[in-house]
């Protein structure tokens, strides 16, 4: 499993981690409307905090996903990343469990035709979820803005090993 | 662990700013707190079946009708009109209903409405995919604007109607020509 710490592999990693992020903020970051009524429809949160919610996560979700792929702040994004991962898919799961056929609002505001939620999406998440945590676990990689040397890597890993400790 | 947090805490900070910023400058942002509750006590208020009702339903809306009452108006002739997209539409529709996507009204209402203009008086029947889509209740609601006086909102719309397994169709509506 060593190719798994290649620094393309991370790279590759990254990118797809943080273009799904970036891709997904957009549409919400235009249609708060929209998004905020898909945030509603889960039925998770209170009324009153729905709307902050949308004003909010799809600019975290741009952010995280930006510094991803650049390469900067990679263990908070990744961080960040894998709990709003860890967020979707207990929100997902539990509209799936309460019989709830809602539209995800995960790529598209838009509604009509848009993916409803079910047990691919489930999937999909978790396999993003597994492949930020990686990249949280194992840091940027060589080809990041502020990774440029090993010694990023044994921080990381020792970040790991402390806040498993913690 | 120190750096963990500190960066975490700095995407979080920058996204609120951002979200912030974006919603006081740019166009379409929305209030802070939104009517959420007040709509699910409205919605609680308003028929005995909550859950069936779009979030945004309010007392003086066209009345709910359910999956029999629909039936019942289609057994009488009802006009049934399709608020979804046109591509649902084609791929299926309740029988003899009419294609009116909410969100292109004005490119599809002049088709529409040559054909509805001389029964304003009958019963009418709005539908969209079913529970949480909303695009049933704005075209009842504009629909009444215009003069209907008698529109329904079946909620339960296609995915109920499908359920049933009421008389359907598909493909392009016969009489309209828009596409």
């Amino acid at each position: 499993m060593a190719f798994l710490k290649n620094d393309w592999v991370l790279l590759g990693i990254r990118l797809i981690v943080g273009g799904f992020f970036v891709y997904a903020a957009l549409d919400k970051i235009g249609n708060p409307g929209e998004f905020s009524r898909i945030v509603y429809n889960y039925r998770v949160l209170p009324g009153s905090l729905v709307n902050a919610f949308a004003i909010f996560l799809p600019w975290l979700e741009l952010f995280a996903g930006m510094a991803l792929i650049i390469g900067t702040r990679t263990v908070g994004s990744a961080a960040v990343i894998t709990g709003l991962m860890a967020v979707f898919i207990i929100a997902v799961t539990s509209a799936v469990a309460r019989g709830i056929k809602i539209d995800c609002g995960c790529f598209t505001t838009g509604g009509n035709g848009a993916r409803q939620v079910g047990l691919p999406l489930i999937i999909q998440d978790a396999v993003l979820l597994v492949l930020s945590l990686w990249i949280w676990i194992q840091g940027a990689g060589r080809w990041a803005l502020d990774a440029t040397s090993r010694t990023r890597k044994v921080a990381s890993r020792e970040e790991v090993l402390s806040a498993s400790e913690a | 662990m120190k750096r963990l947090i500190s960066q975490v805490v700095f995407l979080v900070i920058a996204a609120a700013v951002f979200g912030v910023a974006r919603n006081e400058v740019a166009p379409g942002g929305i209030d802070w707190v939104g009517d959420w509750e007040q709509r699910d006590s409205v919605i609680a208020a308003v028929q005995d079946n909550p859950e069936a009702l779009p979030p945004s339903a309010q007392p003086d809306d066209p009345p709910f009708i359910n999956l029999p009452q629909a039936v019942e108006k289609f057994e009488a002739g009802a006009i049934f009109i399709d608020a979804r997209e046109p591509e649902e539409y084609a791929a299926g529709h309740i029988e003899g209903a009419y294609r009116l996507p909410f969100e292109r009204f004005d490119e599809f209402w002049p088709f529409v409405e040559p054909e509805i203009y001389d029964d304003k008086d009958k019963d009418f029947v709005t539908y969209c995919s079913g529970a949480e889509c909303e695009l049933s209740l704005f075209l009842a609601r504009h629909l009444r604007s215009l003069g209907y006086k008698n529109v329904f909102i079946f909620f339960g719309g296609w995915t109920q109607w499908q359920d049933h397994g009421g008389p359907v169709a598909s493909g392009e509506p016969d009489s309209q020509q828009q596409s």
